[in-house]
């Protein structure tokens, strides 16, 4: 036994001397290590080459936990029993909503069912039980087939798309030296590029799964610390030019620019009396705010149309540092109502817009478990505990009016 | 001196005792090498396979038992992996169930999360909560602190933050702090180089038969064993060649110090001698019963190894085969 320990000993020093390891930041704004999602020579059971089963199982892998890390946007369902939320708190929301079905009962004799599937933009994952959309059969306003939506429907994969050091956006004329998504992203110098926003498709992104070809940039940046708790300062992400017209391209008839039907304006900017609301409105009843403090990370925009990298980055902050509201070149986004992966609410949107008339009651967000009576109504709580509720808002304070309407009102000011 | 007799042959039985014991675990420590994996079945009720997906695990060792932690329940299985028993409905109990482990003399720790508040609750024999842990004389380090795993292990407790602050406690079983391990320093995790936005977190904890802590980070490919003298070793590299990793998650080990890991995109276990060398993985994603689908967390228990993974494809068991 002891000469085993002493063996212990000399192998636990032998190894101590191999020193720290090597750093291996995955995507690093560009392509990733190729062998970290294809099996070259020993694929056991996919086509190209992939180690997981299809597209979005092989990205949930590595992106599929619910610990508040970065990276991480889909909760497993093992950590998500009924009444507990998915664990992320990404700007982008966590597609563990997808598989959170609410039924509940508003009123005698009636049966309200929210459906998971409407609660975000359903990848199919079959490894992790992630299946096409069973409400919409294709893209809202479009016809993409929903059984081809994966991550790479949205995001390049291989990460072609490239800033050059002179701010345009192109699939090659420089190496990607880093990311290009984070407030601490280096900037690049010439000859240098960095990567598009979160490896986002664009014009010349070789269109994924789904067949849509992107046309345009999505200029954003975000804090390099994201995936966290709002409770005590908000996640701001600096959207720039681009964001609804990205978004278009599978979903042109939502788009006011693109469609015959009378829908929300966006990509416009929101005028004199849209920023004025947006800067006073507290919460319903309150209209004292103003522009130094107004900025609600549940109700985010669109900074005029910018595309530079400089101005965006020193916009993207967590600490509150920048909590400046819109000014009337400002611009209304997609964004602005919806998450891009998935969120607590029907359609995907940010808040409960679709819900009952108040979607916080005696200062309180809603629960079927809330302390204050009021706030267990079926109508209000919607078959959600508080900490549903109150994951689907990021943890943010409930800090509005003690009854709270729809934060439409955060523009339109009409409570 | 009859009695001086007595106690000298006592000795000498006491010796000869001692000396067997050495030579047998000396004998078992050196060739028990792991050769081979067969699978057995998937955890089952009487309605047929449980379609878990990703659950957590623990082996209560004494009692020849496996505990499936799932959607705030816990399932207890035989060792024939029929399910025997569930518990964790106690309306008493606050919070999500996140862990659960079992002392020797079968008191069962269940490891609850509000929020940001854990509990430990102790229960009886059933599952059934008999009073709170009352942990104290924390060090002020390890005051922000949300456990997510607890192993009990020779009347201690070890509480592990593997995602917020990245540390372990170890309290005696009433609660009172012993030692704590801060894992960013330990691990020198913050000396790697890393990239803005990358994360370096933890996904993988057991403890080997020696105590020894054992932990996985997977971006950046390393599995650590981290004695309780803070001695660090580490193994593994990237590549999804058989024994490289990929997306590693889970890590344990056996009695006779193998190590298992499981790789979620390669969809294996590899397992590893005690000194770190390869010797081979098995499993791959596959629709067979022996396959598995993103296997993410494991247990040994007397030979058997007991692998969670995806696609509801439940806990697989396979016998592990020895020289």
């Amino acid at each position: 036994m002891k000469g085993l320990k002493i063996v212990f000993v000399v192998l636990a020093a032998a190894l101590i001397a191999l020193g720290a390891a090597t750093a291996y930041a995955f995507h690093s704004g560009g392509v990733a290590e190729c062998m970290g999602c294809h099996n070259i020579h020993d694929a056991k059971s996919t086509s190209a080459l992939l180690a997981g089963t299809d597209i979005s199982s092989t990205c949930v892998n590595c992106h599929g936990a619910s610990g508040a890390s970065s990276y991480h946007i889909v909760t497993p369902d093992a950590d998500m029993p009924a009444g507990t939320p998915p664990g992320n708190r990404t700007p982008g929301g966590d597609f563990g909503w997808l598989k959170k079905t609410y039924t509940y009962s508003p009123r005698a004799g009636s049966n309200v069912v929210d459906a998971g599937d409407r609660h975000g933009h359903n990848i199919v994952a079959i490894d992790f039980t992630y299946n096409a959309d069973a409400t919409n059969l294709t893209a809202p306003g479009g016809d993409m087939d929903a059984t081809q939506l994966s991550c790479n429907s949205c995001h390049d994969n291989h990460g072609k798309l490239r800033r050059l050091s002179d701010g345009t956006l192109a699939t090659t004329g420089a190496p990607i030296i880093g990311s290009g998504s984070y407030d601490t992203s280096v900037v690049p110098l010439a000859g240098q590029a960095v990567g598009a926003y979160r490896l986002l498709r664009g014009p010349g992104s070789t269109a994924g799964s789904g067949g849509k070809t992107f046309t345009a940039v999505f200029n954003a940046v975000v804090p390099s610390t994201y995936n966290r708790s709002e409770a005590v300062t908000p996640t701001r992400v600096a959207y720039g030019a681009g964001i609804s017209d990205w978004c278009a391209t599978c979903h042109p008839d939502m788009h006011s620019g693109t469609s015959s039907l009378m829908t929300h304006p966006v990509n416009q900017p929101i005028g004199v009396d849209v920023a004025a609301n947006y800067n006073a409105y507290v919460g319903s009843g309150n209209m004292t705010g103003n522009s130094n403090t107004s900025f609600d990370s549940i109700v985010p925009f669109q900074m005029d149309n910018t595309t530079d990298f400089a101005t965006l980055k020193a916009k993207a902050v967590n600490n509150g540092s920048v909590a400046t509201g819109p000014a009337s070149s400002d611009r209304v986004m997609c964004l602005s109502c919806h998450r891009a992966h998935a969120t607590g609410w029907e359609y995907m949107t940010r808040w409960n817009a679709t819900g009952n008339e108040f979607i916080a009651v005696e200062g309180v967000w809603p629960g079927t478990d809330s302390p204050v009576v009021a706030a267990q109504a079926a109508k209000y709580s919607q078959g959600r505990t508080v900490a549903e509720t109150t994951k689907a808002y990021n943890d943010t304070a409930m800090h509005y009016g003690s009854y709270q309407r729809s934060l439409c009102n955060k523009c339109h000011a009409q409570d | 001196m009859k009695g001086n007799a007595i106690q000298s042959r006592h000795r000498f039985s006491v010796a000869l005792l001692l000396a067997a014991f050495v030579l047998l675990m000396s004998a078992e420590y050196a060739a028990a090498k792991v050769n081979g994996a067969i699978y057995m079945y998937n955890l089952s009720d009487f309605t047929g396979v449980i379609p878990y997906n990703w659950s957590a695990l623990s082996v209560d060792k004494e009692r020849n038992e496996i505990y499936v932690i799932y959607k705030n329940e816990v399932e207890v299985f035989n060792e024939k992996g029929m399910k025997i028993y569930s518990f964790g409905d106690d309306e008493n109990l606050r919070g999500v169930i996140a862990d659960v482990t079992v002392g020797r003399d079968g008191t069962i720790f269940l490891l609850l999360s509000e929020g940001d508040i854990y509990s430990v609750v102790r229960c009886n024999y059933r599952g059934e909560p008999v009073a709170p842990i009352d942990f104290r004389n924390f060090p002020g380090q390890f005051s922000k602190f949300l456990p997510g795993r607890i192993i009990y292990r020779n009347g201690d407790l070890y509480l592990a933050d593997l995602v917020f602050s990245k540390k372990v406690v170890i309290t005696d079983s009433d609660g009172v702090y012993k030692d704590g391990y801060e894992l960013d320093s330990i691990l020198a995790l913050k000396d790697i180089e890393g990239k803005p936005g990358q994360e370096k977190e933890i996904a993988g904890f057991s403890l080997d038969r020696d105590g020894n802590m054992l932990f996985t980070v997977p971006t950046i490919f390393k599995a650590f064993k981290v004695s309780s003298d803070r001695k660090v070793q580490m193994f593994g590299e990237a590549g999804n060649i058989p024994g490289k990793f990929s997306v590693v998650a889970g890590i344990t080990s056996d009695d006779a110090g193998n190590y298992y890991v499981t790789d979620t995109l390669k969809s294996v276990v590899m397992v590893y001698d005690r000194d770190f060398n390869f010797i081979f993985e098995f499993g791959y994603r596959g629709d067979q019963p022996g396959n598995l689908i993103a296997p993410r967390n494991m247990v040994v228990n007397d030979g058997y190894l007991y692998v969670s993974q995806s696609r509801k494809r439940g806990v697989s068991v396979y016998r592990i085969l020895q020289d």
